[in-house]
């Protein structure tokens, strides 16, 4: 495995919707390493689901793959577990929590 | 291992998408996908990959997450298992139609991965192993799905913002 010196995703911009100012504390989803998913196919799907750029997927899903965990997007209780259920759909190990 | 084909998913210039399967792995998956619908018509236990839990510290909300999504999880999978089936001995299809092939391949790969409960170091097995034959099963279902992978990512769209790529 090559080293990513790469800035640590803790924020992450959000490509759309992102004006329900919710009053409780924002949710983070959260995609864990796990043995069976392909490198490839985790970039592809945080490309397609979050519309983020090639370098920011790749990013996101070395951290995944080498630090165990990502945090994939942020926001409120019901966009986060939209979040959810859609990486769940594509087979990713995502759970969501309130940071 | 056999001679490899050519690559077995191709995105032609029009968008569409070109695939070159041979007879026996298109009959492989064929049997593989009707395996799967029975397992998921049976709730089998070696399909929990498909069905991860949403919120790891709060039992309470993720029985109400599973309850709300359970049913959707698994129209889903079926959805896809169809469109594979009707398109299983084409040469060519659209994007929604690979999509559903990537979402059935990766289903596949996923049950057979947990129930050979694999890690991310290759096991040490002979051709005579019993875990053999359905471990190389599940390296051409890996080598498959990236195929597609890097058919579908040729068709992404540009994304909006390409500004905050790491310096």
């Amino acid at each position: 495995m090559c080293p990513a010196p790469m800035t640590a995703p803790v924020e992450v911009d959000e490509p759309t919707h992102d004006h329900a100012a919710e009053p409780d504390q924002p949710w983070v989803v959260i995609v864990w390493n796990d043995p069976i998913n392909l490198m490839d196919y985790v970039t592809y799907v945080l490309q397609k689901l979050f519309g983020y750029p090639l370098t920011k997927a790749e990013a996101l899903m070395l951290d995944v793959h080498q630090k165990g965990k990502a945090v994939v997007s942020t926001g409120g209780r019901e966009k986060a577990e939209l979040d959810v259920f859609r990486l769940h759909e594509h087979g990713l190990w995502a759970t969501m929590q309130q940071d | 291992m056999s001679l490899l084909p050519r690559r077995p998913f191709r995105r032609l210039r029009d968008g569409r998408f070109e695939i070159n399967l041979s007879t026996d792995q298109r009959d492989f998956l064929r049997s593989f996908l009707d395996q799967l619908r029975d397992l998921l018509l049976a709730d089998d236990p070696n399909l929990k990959r498909l069905f991860p839990v949403a919120y790891a510290d709060d039992a309470e909300m993720d029985a109400a997450y599973q309850q709300l999504v359970h049913g959707q999880l698994i129209e889903a999978r079926f959805a896809a298992i169809e469109t594979v089936e009707a398109t299983l001995d084409a040469t060519q299809v659209d994007e929604a139609q690979l999509t559903g092939w990537m979402q059935s391949i990766n289903a596949l790969r996923l049950v057979l991965g947990t129930v050979l409960d694999v890690s991310e170091e290759p096991p040490d097995l002979g051709p005579d192993d019993p875990g053999f034959e359905p471990y190389v099963l599940y390296e051409e279902l890996g080598w498959l799905l990236g195929h597609i992978v890097a058919a579908l990512t040729e068709a992404l769209p540009e994304p909006a913002t390409d500004l905050d790529a790491p310096a």
